[in-house]
């Protein structure tokens, strides 16, 4: 249960990140309509000193996007590392258990 | 006692050798050229704690590295054939020496005596217990070395992936939580933000993460636990089977 759990859960965060970032891109390349990154993004040069500040906007969806790209290689390295350990695990378990079975030289 | 005696420790360094025996602590500076070419010992008594307490020391107690520095100076100052005396006063306090000569004494040998090593394995992780090891199998110890490795790689790569999802959460959110503030209806005179206007790759974003958030965190709280639960498990089982093996039937 442990290892299918360590399995699966990298498996549904890169499936996750994978799907923010096509919907992401699928969306933006729009032209007509504008998303928050590229209205933020196309009003940062505006001072302001309240709220809506779109200089400090753009940067952080241009960060949350680069991030959730980021995630992708990361969630996929744990995927393949979670594989080897079950892989490792099962061999180790046969191999322990087939030892145990047969009776030792002392 | 030791402990008291660092700061003063540069006046009173010579009385403690004449002394003799200080608490319970060993000589370094005799213990350790067993261990190092005599040659560096020779060659200049301030190269021993330059070279040798940083790497010790940062790697044993991480906490009380800052005092052992600040130290420093005050020894590099002095003359050599005195330094090996004052050395051992001064740091006496930054390294437990009563461990690490009774561990240069007596090192843990591994073939000779199998349940020690057996302990050791266990206390650190669940995996040799789990396991029951054969302290002459090298095959299956080598394959919980590498089980054990694999395990920690996945844990911190989990936990990067864990922390960026977060960071990915908070900026997405903000910048939704600083749209839904500010923005107006179409009515008012100077809107700030478009009437046509695409949320959802934002939200998508927050979605995204989120599930990355909750699927790492599970995991590693599940790796936290069944690592716990594996210990116990495995100390109950360790003291089953001697009790097993030594009754006549089995």
């Amino acid at each position: 249960m442990h290892t299918s759990l360590a399995f699966a859960a990298p498996l549904v965060g890169l499936i996750a990140a994978v799907i923010a970032m096509i919907f992401f891109y699928a969306v933006n390349a729009s032209a007509t309509e504008d998303t928050l990154l590229s209205w933020t993004c196309r009003w940062k040069a505006v001072p302001m000193s309240q709220r809506p500040q779109f200089g400090t906007l753009c940067k952080e969806s241009y960060a949350g996007l680069y991030l959730s790209i980021l995630l992708i290689p990361v969630e996929a390295l744990v995927l393949a590392v979670a594989g080897w350990q079950m892989k490792v695990e099962r061999y180790t378990t046969a191999y322990a258990s087939a030892r145990k079975g047969t009776p030792t030289g002392t | 006692m030791a402990r008291g005696m660092a700061y003063g420790g540069v006046a009173r360094s010579a009385h403690v050798d004449e002394a003799g025996s200080v608490g319970g602590y060993g000589h370094p500076a005799i213990i350790w050229p067993l261990k190092w070419p005599r040659g560096i010992c020779r060659l200049g008594s301030p190269l021993i704690p330059i070279l040798i307490i940083p790497c010790y020391e940062s790697v044993l107690a991480l906490t009380r590295f800052p005092v052992c520095l600040l130290r420093l100076p005050l020894l590099v100052s002095f003359t050599p054939s005195f330094l090996v005396k004052s050395y051992h006063s001064l740091y006496s306090t930054c390294l437990p020496w009563d461990k690490v000569s009774r561990f240069l004494r007596n090192p843990p040998q591994r073939e000779e005596n199998p349940a020690r090593f057996k302990m050791s394995t266990e206390s650190k992780k669940g995996y040799a217990s789990s396991f029951e090891v054969d302290s002459h199998d090298h095959h299956l110890q080598s394959k919980i070395r590498t089980l054990e490795l694999t395990d920690n790689v996945r844990i911190s790569l989990t936990l990067v992936a864990l922390l960026m999802g977060i960071t990915v959460l908070g900026v997405s959110a903000d910048a939704l939580a600083v749209y839904d503030a500010t923005h107006v209806p179409h009515t008012f005179l100077l809107p700030l933000w478009p009437d046509q206007f695409n949320l959802r790759p934002t939200v998508a974003l927050v979605v995204g993460s989120t599930i990355v958030v909750l699927a790492n965190a599970v995991s590693l709280l599940f790796s936290k636990v069944q690592s716990v639960s594996r210990q116990i498990l495995g100390g109950s089982r360790e003291d089953d089977i001697p009790q097993l093996a030594n009754t006549p039937g089995f």
